[in-house]
C-alpha cells in the first residue's frame, strides 16, 4: 500500500525565483510612472492539504530624492537584502488546493538597508545645510506584508504565481537618527508591490 | 337463454385471456449478447467517420456547420448510450428489429444503415439520428395495438434518416441564424416562422413517404392512419382501467370515501387542425387527415397487421406494459407506478412481477409522503405539493389515473404505510424466500415506527370498537338509509363516512387496519423489533438537543469533516466519469465537444493513474472502456444508474425501493461496497464589463492583469465527486470545488483527483 502522499501528485518541493515591482506611491504621477523592482529566489515546501511554507532572499534597490536643502535635491538610492519566509494559504472555498489556486499570504523578511546617494561625492555639499542633517548610515527592519495571488502548476513540472500584496515595516533600527526617514522609504517601498514568480516542482 | 348468454361471456372471455401470452416468469429488460460495433465507437471515432461525407462544395460556414454537426451528434449519442438507457439484444429489441427487416425487406442496403433499439423510458417517443441509429420507447410499445403501427412509425423514422433531416434542419437553423440565403432579407421573427415551417414540411414528408415505405411493404395500410391515434393520446395512459378502491381494501382496512372521486372528467384529446405557427409538428389531426386522403387513393388498400407474428407482437407489448410499471417506480412516478400496476393486475392478478412491484412502489410513496420538510427546504416542498395537485384538481379529476392520483393524494401518510405495510407483509408471506420483498417490508414497519412514531398501542388488535362502532352508525336510521351493505366491514364504512367525530371517539380508520397482522406472531416480532430500534433512536435524539448549542455545532461539523475528510478505502468502482466543457462563446452550441472527449479521457486516466499510486483500486465502469463481450458490464451500469437515480431522489437514510440483492450482487462482483461518481464541468464565457477593463489599464500597476483579462475568456471550473456505500446507501465522501474565474487546466484537474485519491486512502483519523 503506497504511503498517502501531498503536494502536486507527490511532488511537495519548489524551486525558483521572484520578483516584484513597486509603484512609488509619492504622488499620483509618480504612482504611475515610477517604479522600484526586486528580485530574487524562493524555495517552497508545500506543507499540507492547502498551505505551503516559502524561505525567500530578496534583494531591492529602491530611490527616491535626497533634499540636501531647500536648494540641493539629489537623487538616492537604498538597497537592501532580505531573508525571510512566507506562508501561502489556498483559499478551500474557491477550490484552491496547494500548490494550484488562489491563496492568501503572509511574509515576514528581515533586511538590512544601505543608502547611498547617487551621483559625485555626497560630501560636496556638506557645505549646504543638509535637511536630513547627515547622510542616512545603515539601517535594519523586519517587514510584514500580506497579499493576494493565484498560483498554477504548468506540464506537470513548472509552477507560476502572481499577486499583490501590500505592507509595511513593523520594526527598523538605524545608525544615527535618521529612523524616521528610512521607516517612511521603506513603508513606500512595500506598501504596494506586485510580485510573480516562476519555479520548478521537485 | 341466460344459459346460452353465460356460455358465450365465458367463451369471450376465455378468448381474451387465452391471447395473454404467460408473464410469470418476468424479470426486468437486460442486455444480452455481444454489445453491437456501433455503440462501442468513441465519439472521436463517430465524428471522423461521418465527416467524410462534408459536402466540400458548400461554403465554408456551412462546412463548419456540418462538421460542427457532426461533432454534436457523435456526442449526444455517447450521452444516451452512457445514461443506462438502450437496451441490447433484449426481447423487445429483437422483435422491433425483425419488423424493420419486414419493412424494408425490398432495400437491404438501406437496412443495412440502421441499427434500432428499445430505450427504457415511460415516454412515448421514437426519433432517429443522422447516422442510422432509430430509438424507439417503451412507452411507445404500449401504446400499439398492431405491429403495422409500429412498422408505420419506423417507417416514419427511416424517412427521417433517409432525407437527411436531421442534418438539414440543423443546417437551417445555422442560415437562419447567419440570415444566409432566403433569410438574408427577412426579419428574425419571420425567419423563426419559416424554420418551424421547415420543420413541419420535414415531418410531413417523413409522413407521406412512410405511408409509402409501409405500402410497399404489404403492412396493412390502416395502420399509418390509427397510428396518429398513439400520437394524439401519447400523454394518456394506455388504460382506463375502473379503479376500485377496494383493491387496497381488506377485512378491517376501509378508507373514507370522500377519498374516493365518484366521477371523473373524460380524458381530452385535442383534435384542432389548428396549427400553432412556432410547432416543429403539424397538428396531429391534420396529420392523420393526410394520411386518410392518401389512403382514399390507394386503388389495393389490403395488407397485414402482422408480418413477423401476432403472438411475438402480443408478448412485446405485455412486456413493454410490465416494464412500463417497473420505469415509473424508476423514474419516481409513483402514483403512475401503482396505477399501471394495479391495471395489469387486473389482467395477472398473482404475478409474483406486477406483486413485487406494487410493494415497491407502494414503499416508495410511503417514503415520498413521510419525508418531513425543513423550513429551508422550499424548492423540495414546493415539488412535493406541485407533485400533489399537478396531476389531478381536488373536485374532479381526469381519467382513471387521475381518479387514483386524487385517492392517494388524500390518504394520509400514517394511512398509507398502513396499508402499503399490509400490502407488502401479505406478498412478503407469500414469497418469504424473495429478500428485496423481506427489506422492503422490515423498512416499512420502520417508517411506521419512526417517521410515522406509531406503537403498538395505536392499533387495534380485536374487532370490538370496529363492530361497535359499525353498529353505532347502523343505529343513525339517517345513516343507516346511506349504507351499502349490511356486513361490518360495509357498517364499519359508513362510520368512518358519516359518524360525527365525537362518536368515532377519536379513533382513526387506519388504527383498525392490521387487527389480523396482529395475530400473526412473526408480524408482532418485527413490529417490536423495529419499536425498539426507534425508541434507541429518539434517546439519542433527545440526548443530542441536552447538548449546548456549541456542543450541537461541534457535533455537526465532526460529521461534516467525517464526509470530506479521511476515509481508508482501497478499492472503488468509478461509474461513468463525467467531464463536460461548455463554451457559451460558440453560438453554434454550448458544448464544446472537442474539450470534453479531451477532458474525459483525461480524467479516465488520472482517476485509475492517481488511485495506482496512492494505494486506491480503481475499477472504471464506462462505455468508453468496453467492448463487444462487456455485455454484463454494460447491464451492471444500467442497474447502478437505476440506483443512483433512486439514491437522487429518497433523501436519508431510508433503504432505496431498489433491489437490495441486486445491490449485493454489483458489491460481490467488483469486490466492493464503494462506488464513485466524478464529473468536472468547465465553463468558457466572454467577460463583461470590457470598457471599464480598457479604462483600468490607465492604473499602470495593474495593468498586466488587465490586459490578460481582456485578451482572454472568463473560465469557471467545478470538480464534483461523492462516494456511495452502496450496501447502506449512505454517502461516505463528497466533495465540490468551485472555482470561478480560474482556468479549467488539466493540472488543476490531475490536482483535485490526487488530493480526492489521497483523501479516499488516508487512513481515518481517531
Amino acid at each position: 500500500m503506497a504511503i498517502a502522499q501531498g503536494g502536486y501528485l507527490g511532488k511537495r518541493v519548489i524551486v525558483g525565483v521572484q520578483a516584484a515591482y513597486a509603484p512609488r506611491p509619492v504622488g499620483i504621477v509618480e504612482f504611475l510612472t515610477q517604479y522600484d523592482a526586486s528580485g530574487g529566489a524562493r524555495l517552497g515546501f508545500i506543507v499540507g492539504r492547502y498551505s505551503q511554507l516559502d524561505l525567500q532572499f530578496n534583494y531591492s534597490n529602491f530611490g527616491g530624492n535626497h533634499h540636501f536643502s531647500d536648494y540641493a535635491v539629489k537623487q538616492d538610492r537604498i538597497t537592501s537584502m532580505q531573508f525571510g519566509a512566507a506562508w501561502k494559504q489556498f483559499v478551500s472555498k474557491k477550490g484552491g488546493l496547494a500548490p494550484i489556486g488562489r491563496f492568501w499570504e503572509i511574509q515576514m523578511n528581515y533586511g538590512t538597508y544601505t543608502y547611498k546617494v547617487d551621483g559625485s561625492n555626497p560630501n560636496m555639499y556638506s557645505s549646504d545645510i543638509n535637511v536630513l542633517g547627515s547622510i542616512p548610515g545603515n539601517a535594519t527592519a523586519l517587514v510584514g506584508s500580506i497579499g493576494y495571488g493565484v498560483q498554477n502548476v504548468l506540464k506537470d513540472r513548472f509552477v507560476w504565481n502572481v499577486g499583490v500584496r501590500c505592507g509595511g515595516p513593523l520594526y527598523y533600527s538605524t545608525e544615527g537618527n535618521h529612523g524616521t526617514f528610512y521607516g517612511r522609504r521603506i513603508l513606500y517601498r512595500e506598501m504596494i508591490n506586485v510580485f510573480g514568480g516562476f519555479g520548478i516542482l521537485l | 337463454m341466460r344459459i346460452y348468454l353465460i356460455l358465450l361471456f365465458s367463451v369471450l372471455h376465455f378468448c381474451v385471456f387465452a391471447q395473454l401470452p404467460s408473464m410469470d416468469h418476468y424479470r426486468p429488460a437486460q442486455s444480452s449478447g455481444y454489445l453491437p460495433k456501433d455503440l462501442l465507437i468513441s465519439t472521436t471515432q463517430r465524428y471522423e467517420d461521418a465527416s467524410q461525407q462534408i459536402d466540400k462544395g458548400q461554403n465554408q460556414q456551412l462546412q463548419k456547420a456540418e462538421e460542427e454537426f457532426y461533432m454534436q451528434t457523435a456526442y449526444s449519442i455517447d450521452q444516451i448510450r452512457f445514461s443506462g438507457s438502450i437496451l441490447v439484444n433484449d426481447s423487445m429489441g429483437m422483435y422491433v428489429n425483425r419488423v424493420a427487416d419486414s419493412l424494408l425487406a425490398h432495400d437491404p442496403v438501406l437496412r443495412s444503415q440502421l441499427h434500432i433499439y428499445v430505450l427504457r423510458s415511460p415516454v412515448v417517443n421514437a426519433f432517429a439520428t443522422d447516422q442510422g441509429a432509430i430509438f424507439v420507447t417503451v412507452g411507445l410499445l404500449t401504446r400499439l395495438r398492431n405491429e403495422a403501427e409500429l412498422a408505420y412509425v419506423l417507417a416514419h423514422e427511416i424517412i427521417h434518416y433517409k432525407r437527411r433531416h436531421v442534418l438539414s434542419g440543423y443546417i437551417e437553423g445555422v442560415k437562419l441564424k447567419e440570415g444566409i440565403g432566403q433569410y438574408e432579407a427577412m426579419t428574425f421573427e419571420n425567419r423563426f416562422l419559416k424554420k418551424h415551417r421547415y420543420a413541419r414540411n420535414q415531418e410531413t414528408q417523413a409522413d407521406e413517404e412512410g405511408f409509402e415505405l409501409l405500402v410497399r411493404s404489404n403492412y396493412d395500410p390502416h395502420a399509418a392512419i390509427t397510428a396518429f391515434d398513439i400520437l394524439a393520446a401519447a400523454d394518456l395512459p394506455y388504460s382506463d382501467t375502473l379503479f376500485k378502491k377496494s383493491f387496497f381494501e381488506s377485512d378491517y382496512l376501509f378508507f373514507p370515501s370522500k377519498f374516493y372521486a365518484d366521477t371523473v372528467k373524460p380524458y381530452k384529446i385535442d383534435d384542432s387542425e389548428r396549427e400553432n405557427d412556432f410547432a416543429t409538428h403539424p397538428s396531429t389531426t391534420k396529420r392523420k387527415k393526410g394520411m386518410i386522403k392518401r389512403f382514399g387513393k390507394l386503388s389495393d388498400t389490403t395488407g397485414s397487421y402482422f408480418l413477423v407474428s401476432r403472438e411475438f407482437f402480443l408478448r412485446v407489448r405485455m412486456m413493454a406494459r410490465f416494464e412500463e410499471c417497473f420505469l415509473h417506480t424508476n423514474e419516481a412516478n409513483y402514483r403512475t407506478a401503482i396505477y399501471m400496476n394495479y391495471s395489469m393486475q387486473q389482467l395477472y392478478p398473482s404475478n409474483f412481477f406486477l406483486q413485487k412491484e406494487m410493494v415497491r412502489a407502494m414503499y416508495a410513496m410511503a417514503l415520498q409522503k413521510n419525508k418531513k420538510y425543513s423550513i429551508e427546504d422550499f424548492s423540495a416542498l414546493f415539488e412535493s405539493l406541485m407533485s400533489g395537485m399537478y396531476d389531478t384538481d381536488d373536485t374532479k379529476p381526469t381519467g382513471e389515473l387521475g381518479r387514483m392520483k386524487f385517492y392517494i393524494n388524500k390518504v394520509s401518510g400514517k394511512g398509507w404505510t398502513v396499508m402499503a405495510l399490509k400490502y407488502a407483509w401479505m406478498v412478503h408471506r407469500k414469497y418469504p424466500e424473495d429478500k428485496d420483498i423481506e427489506i422492503w417490508t422490515n423498512s416499512l414497519f420502520k417508517e411506521l415506527t419512526e417517521k410515522n412514531e406509531l406503537r403498538e398501542s395505536d392499533f387495534e388488535k380485536n374487532d370490538s370498537v370496529f363492530v361497535l362502532l359499525g353498529k353505532r352508525a347502523a343505529a343513525d336510521t339517517t345513516i343507516a338509509r346511506k349504507m351499502k351493505g349490511t356486513t361490518p366491514g360495509l357498517k364499519f364504512q359508513a362510520a368512518i363516512d358519516f359518524l360525527e367525530r365525537d362518536s368515532l371517539e377519536g379513533y382513526e380508520y387506519w388504527q383498525f387496519g392490521l387487527i389480523n397482522e396482529f395475530a400473526d406472531s412473526l408480524f408482532v416480532s418485527k413490529f417490536r423489533h423495529a419499536v425498539h430500534i426507534a425508541d434507541s433512536i429518539d434517546f439519542q435524539d433527545s440526548l443530542y438537543w441536552e447538548l449546548s448549542r456549541k456542543e450541537r455545532d461541534a457535533l455537526r461539523a465532526e460529521k461534516e469533516n467525517a464526509i470530506s475528510g479521511p476515509q481508508d478505502i482501497h478499492k472503488v468502482v468509478a461509474v461513468n466519469p463525467i467531464y463536460i466543457a461548455y463554451d457559451y462563446r460558440n453560438e453554434q452550441s454550448e458544448i464544446d465537444v472537442r474539450a470534453s472527449v479531451r477532458g474525459k479521457k483525461m480524467l479516465m486516466t488520472e482517476l485509475v493513474s492517481s488511485g495506482k499510486a496512492l494505494g486506491v483500486d480503481v475499477t472504471l465502469l464506462d462505455p468508453g472502456s468496453m467492448d463487444s463481450t462487456s455485455v454484463d458490464r454494460f447491464n451492471d451500469l444500467m442497474t447502478i444508474n437505476d440506483w443512483f437515480d433512486h439514491r437522487t431522489e429518497v433523501k436519508g437514510k431510508s433503504v432505496l425501493p431498489f433491489s437490495p440483492t441486486a445491490t449485493d450482487a454489483l458489491v460481490s462482483k467488483y469486490g466492493t461496497s464503494y462506488f464513485m461518481w466524478t464529473a468536472v464541468f468547465s465553463y468558457k464565457q466572454k467577460r463583461e464589463g470590457k470598457v471599464m477593463r480598457i479604462l483600468g489599464l490607465s492604473v499602470v500597476p495593474f495593468a498586466p492583469f488587465g490586459l490578460y483579462k481582456l485578451f482572454t475568456p472568463r473560465e469557471d471550473v467545478y470538480v464534483v465527486s461523492i462516494v456511495y456505500d452502496m450496501k447502506t446507501g449512505q454517502a461516505v465522501y463528497a466533495s465540490r470545488a468551485q472555482m470561478d474565474k480560474q482556468r479549467a487546466n488539466k493540472e488543476r484537474v490531475r490536482l483535485h483527483i490526487y488530493d480526492l485519491m489521497n483523501q479516499l486512502s488516508k487512513p481515518k483519523k481517531k
